[in-house]
């Protein structure tokens, strides 16, 4: 196989996994919200939460992975803000220690 | 073959090649496109439910805001159960999408000591209380379904339901090593020290505020019920009567504080209507008197406020082994 050809498959696989482990966490969000099981603190979807931010910028230069990247690069940051949200206003919402 | 055949044979060749390839690209770009048409609806889908939690958590730090509900839950407990408390550890929060669930545990004073009574859970539809469960494990129940004249703390002009007489004869039943909590009605309405006075040998832990309400638990909102204070000295870190210099003053600041959210504090009580805003006007010009209290103490003690000239009726609360500390 050409060298191009396969690093253009490389970047198009970092970009499928960004997006792909965005979707998982956006799934654990999921469960967690309308089940009540506490998976978001979990160190999965922290992993998974950087996982698609890092995968989705690696994804985002090459153009031929640039779809995916910038879809896994909007999902790491909706995730970042999920996160946020939920400690930072969760935290001023809920009074006791 | 001459040469022009050649050509066109050759130009055939290539057309049909570029068609293959053409044909090649445009299908791998239609299947790329379905792909990602898929994942893209697939996310779509996944982020509703996060983006509804953040709304609903944003509601509840800056819309009406979670702790106000709470305060409001609490403090409609103190002023419209008698003789209750409640403790900050035992308050659970829980949110969901654009619902709030809050538990929490009602205590009781009988004798010289706190128990568990009743177990609030309630759920909250944005500001709106959608469900109140309790399970309660008094033994005997106040009125579940208030009317005019089933309070257990009767105005001096009102009438009631029980039978008084009765109760005194089950307390004087009650064996001389149990403590009892009683709901005392007054034969006038009277200051509250005046009343710590009377009943020095038991502890007056709520008392009724006469709100110009009382004589027909009437107002023109419907049937209204008794509202009053804890009277004791309260250190709980929760209560809003906690180091207050005057109990009837932080009474009052509640009933304005409460005011606003009188809708969700009806709702929150056991009561049909709280009528506030006339209260708050009768209190604020007539002052604080009361007309019946809730009290607590060994049997032999509570027995003998028979006696006292001031006391009208009385209905027998909850009964514990003895517990009493001087």
């Amino acid at each position: 196989m050409e060298l191009g050809k396969l690093s253009k498959l490389f970047f198009s696989v970092i970009g499928g996994m960004s997006v792909l482990s965005g979707i998982l966490a956006l799934i654990l969000i999921n469960i967690a919200v309308l089940t009540g099981i506490n998976v978001i603190m979990d160190d999965l979807y922290f992993s998974l939460m950087w996982m698609t931010f890092m995968l989705g910028i690696i994804a985002v230069f090459p153009k031929s992975s640039r779809s995916f990247g910038m879809r896994g690069l909007l999902l790491g940051i909706y995730l970042f803000v999920f996160i946020s949200v939920t400690f930072i206003v969760g935290w001023w919402i809920y009074p006791f220690p | 073959m001459d040469p022009y055949e050649q050509f066109i044979q050759k130009a055939k060749k290539e057309s049909k090649e570029m068609d293959e390839h053409s044909e090649k690209k445009t299908f791998k770009a239609i299947r790329t496109s379905k792909w990602k048409l898929i994942l893209t609806t697939v996310i779509v889908i996944l982020l509703i439910v996060p983006t509804c939690f953040m709304l609903t958590i944003f509601y509840y730090a800056f819309g009406t805001k979670s702790t106000t509900l709470m305060d409001i839950t609490s403090q409609t407990q103190y002023i419209t159960e008698p003789n209750i408390t409640l403790e900050e550890l035992q308050f659970d929060m829980d949110f969901s999408l654009f619902s709030m669930k809050l538990d929490f545990i009602q205590y009781k004073q009988i004798g010289k000591e706190i128990y568990p009574v009743k177990e609030y859970e309630t759920s909250f539809l944005l500001n709106n209380l959608m469900d109140k469960k309790i399970d309660s494990k008094l033994e005997k129940t106040y009125p579940k379904y208030p009317t005019q004249t089933n309070p257990w703390l009767v105005h001096p002009k009102n009438q009631y339901e029980f039978n008084s007489a009765n109760e005194w004869w089950i307390l004087e039943g009650l064996p001389d090593e149990t403590v009892v909590e009683a709901y005392i009605s007054l034969n006038e309405l009277t200051d509250v020290e005046q009343v710590q006075k009377l009943f020095e040998n038991v502890d007056v832990t709520w008392a009724t505020v006469y709100t110009g309400l009382e004589e027909k638990n009437e107002s023109a909102e419907g049937i209204v019920s008794p509202i009053g204070y804890p009277v004791g000295r309260d250190t709980t870190n929760w209560s809003p009567f906690k180091d207050s210099v005057s109990h009837e003053q932080t009474f009052l600041e509640i009933l304005e504080f409460l005011a606003p959210y009188e809708q969700i504090a009806t709702d929150v009580s056991s009561h049909k209507n709280l009528a506030l805003q006339k209260r708050i006007e009768y209190v604020k010009q007539h002052g604080f008197q009361t007309y019946a209290v809730v009290v607590t103490g060994p049997k032999a003690e509570v027995e003998k406020l028979q006696q006292n000239e001031i006391v009208r009726l009385m209905k027998l609360g909850e009964v514990k082994l003895w517990n009493w500390v001087n």
